[in-house]
């Protein structure tokens, strides 16, 4: 009897012990188990949170568009035709009334800062979205974006090569924004003397080189890597595009942008 | 002084562990565990008097024991209630409990022996919850380090001192007659008791230091 | 010489009071009436046919490329003169086509207009910088391809109708009725599948009929 009972106290030991350990063990396992759920669970969040964040850009660069759109056809045509019937009216005094000496100059003054009011008006809300695009499509609308920067400071060349495609839907004005902002950094930063722009069309893609020979650009410099360099690189994430600085040393920089055509 | 008097004096004193940091913080600590620091002012403050009844007046009275466990239950379950937002389900259990507690002083008669005096209850109900709110924290996913969040280390608290108390308690009914095993087994709740304690502080240090970083 | 009916059509109200009150400077302008969109001048129009229209492109309702059209095929009688900020290539080209017989910037000095109201009247278009442009910018030329489907009489009355002589001189210089010059006119209108003087000198230029005057730069 007393034998008996003592290996039962033996066996309670053992499984009160063994209960407690495996109360720890659990304890242990369920921390570990709760701190893995709780990384992949991050892991998903993080991605999703990425994945938020894209589609933030890709929205805000939809509404960009829209708003300049906008901006740019009220200037147009609120602004310009306001300023046209001034011009008409001015004209209309000058022609009814024989102005001499201050009065002339003022009247000739006035019709001066008219046209040029016109010609700014014209001009900014061309810069703001080219007019035409859906009608005049991506080359030409560059190679016209070109041509009114070119002799302005720095000479502009573009070249274009291979079978040209007429291309005009949302990319294609993405991949002008892109080129836009590419000449416009290298005009505005680089202190380049000739600025070259090429096209070159293939099948399947279009490569776009945009190449100065300024100073080139560092890229976590404020200006080459703030609001512009950011604009292009989502741009051309958006589009699918890759980009790739091919130069960039003190004597100029090449930056190639490679466009699928097909999405 | 026998060994087994001054293992339950040491744990016994373990309290004073989670106490001060429970003081240290009072006012600091949130309200989802802030009753705790009653139940730790309560412990000392019970077994002194438990102390003195036994030492001083000779009386062996059980009955203190009793009625800081059940504030024990009162205090933990409050403070499991606030985890959920079913308060109804604990309204019920303390109830329950309560009905069951003074079922079991007016007509002891009519219990089995087996519960008399036991807590084993109360236990059962505080396991069951404790684990259900170790399924909800993985299940949530709340916080980034579950170690920081001191209602883990109460739930723990609970889930091991009950479950050994438990363990205690039909080990004792089995081992019915045999004095010094008994003797040893009855060290166990002291043993627990200290778990206890240091877990309770480890909750409230993690909550310091949560405060802390928080600033 | 009678004096010219003409009617504005322009969305804003500041642009047509201001263009009346210009065009009524003009020595040879006389009865000026004016529409706030493509419909109203239309309707004006079936009432009683000016000599010119001057149409702006950007309209509510119906806008000037399409009253243009209209106003094409239904009085073609009617001469037009497009004034817009939008001069670019592609909206003149496409309205060249359509056969409009004169185009203006919305900056164009007072004495353009006056200019360019006098030869649409007289010599059934006017001939700018900005049709050069586009002229140049736009057309492939493909030199002596199709010409020779033409008479030499008829090549000659192309010849002089693009160096801006009036029907009148042209007549004269060829010693021909107005009335045979009208025939042949017609003759090489069919031919060259032009819709008026515009297309003539589009048509010309694409040949390699003409030249282009050195450009200024608008």
């Amino acid at each position: 009897m007393a034998e008996l009972q003592t290996s039962e106290v033996v066996n309670i030991i053992i499984i009160g012990s063994m209960g407690m350990l495996i109360l720890c063990v659990g304890f242990a396992v369920f921390i570990a188990l709760y701190q893995r759920r709780m990384f992949q669970e991050q892991e998903k969040r993080r991605i999703m949170d990425l994945e938020f964040q894209n589609k933030m850009i890709q929205l805000q660069i939809d509404s960009t568009e829209t708003e300049r759109k906008r901006i740019a056809a009220d200037l147009h045509d609120s602004i310009g035709s306001l300023l046209w019937a001034a011009k008409l009216n001015i004209a209309f005094l000058g022609r009814s009334v024989d102005f001499s000496g201050e009065l002339k100059d003022s009247y000739s003054e006035t019709m001066r800062m008219l046209d040029q009011s016109v010609d700014s008006v014209r001009r900014i809300s061309w810069e703001l979205t080219p007019e035409a695009f859906n009608h005049t499509g991506l080359a030409s609308s560059i190679k016209e974006f070109c041509t009114r920067l070119d002799g302005k400071g720095q000479k502009v060349i573009y070249e274009e090569s291979g079978r040209s495609v007429f291309w005009k839907d949302d990319r294609a004005l993405m991949v002008y924004r892109i080129v836009q902002e590419l000449v416009n950094n290298a005009v505005k930063h680089a202190q380049a003397n000739v600025i070259r722009v090429r096209l070159k069309w293939s099948a399947q893609a279009l490569d776009v080189e945009v190449s100065d020979d300024g100073v080139g650009f560092v890229l976590n410099d404020k200006v080459r890597s703030g609001v512009g360099w950011w604009n292009i690189t989502n741009r051309s994430n958006k589009i699918g595009a890759k980009l790739l600085v091919k130069e960039n040393t003190p004597k100029g920089a090449a930056i190639e942008l490679t466009v699928p055509l097909e999405s | 002084m026998q060994i087994p008097l001054l293992i339950a004096y040491f744990c016994s004193l373990s309290v004073l562990v989670p106490l001060i940091l429970a003081i240290v913080q009072w006012r600091k600590l949130p309200s989802e565990i802030s009753p705790l620091r009653w139940l730790l002012l309560v412990a000392p403050i019970s077994d002194i008097l438990m102390l003195t009844l036994s030492r001083v007046f000779k009386i062996r009275n059980l009955m203190v024991g009793d009625i800081f466990m059940f504030i024990q239950f009162s205090v933990l379950l409050f403070i499991f209630s606030l985890q959920f937002s079913r308060k109804t389900l604990f309204f019920i259990f303390y109830s329950v409990v309560v009905v069951f507690h003074i079922f079991c002083l007016v007509y002891p008669n009519y219990v089995p022996s087996l519960l008399i005096g036991s807590n084993a209850v109360d236990g059962l109900i505080l396991i069951g919850i404790s684990i259900a709110i170790f399924y909800k924290l993985l299940n949530e996913l709340k916080v980034m380090h579950i170690h920081r969040l001191p209602i883990l280390w109460i739930s723990f608290a609970t889930l091991f001192y009950y479950s050994g108390s438990l363990f205690v308690f039909l080990s004792s009914n089995y081992l019915e007659g045999d004095t010094e095993s008994l003797s040893y087994l009855w060290m166990l709740p002291n043993v627990l008791n200290f778990i206890k304690n240091i877990l309770f502080a480890i909750a409230l240090w993690q909550n310091y230091r949560l405060v802390k970083s928080s600033i | 010489m009678s004096k010219l009916k003409i009617y504005i059509a322009d969305d804003h109200t500041f642009v047509r009071k201001g263009m009346i009150r210009l065009l009524n400077t003009f020595e040879r302008v006389g009865d000026v009436k004016e529409a706030a969109n493509g419909k109203e001048l239309i309707s004006l129009v079936q009432g009683e046919v000016p000599n010119i229209v001057i149409l702006d492109l950007e309209m509510p309702v119906m806008n000037g490329f399409d009253c243009a059209k209209h106003l094409v095929d239904n009085h073609p009688d009617v001469k037009i003169l497009i004034l817009t900020m939008h001069t670019e290539e592609v909206f003149i080209l496409n309205l060249m086509e359509l056969g409009v017989h004169g185009f203006l910037n919305k900056n164009a000095e007072p004495e353009e207009v006056e200019k360019a109201l006098y030869a649409i009247a007289d010599r059934d278009f006017y001939r700018n910088d900005i049709i050069n442009l586009v002229l140049q910018n736009k057309i492939k030329r493909h030199r002596n391809v199709g010409s020779t489907q033409l008479s030499a009489r008829e090549l000659e009355i192309l010849l002089l109708i693009c160096q801006e002589l009036t029907p009148l001189e042209i007549s004269k210089r060829l010693q021909i009725s107005e009335k045979t010059f009208f025939n042949h006119r017609a003759n090489v209108l069919s031919k060259v599948n032009a819709r008026g003087n515009v297309g003539l000198v589009k048509y010309a230029y694409q040949q390699g009929i003409i030249e282009l005057p050195p450009l200024r730069s608008i």
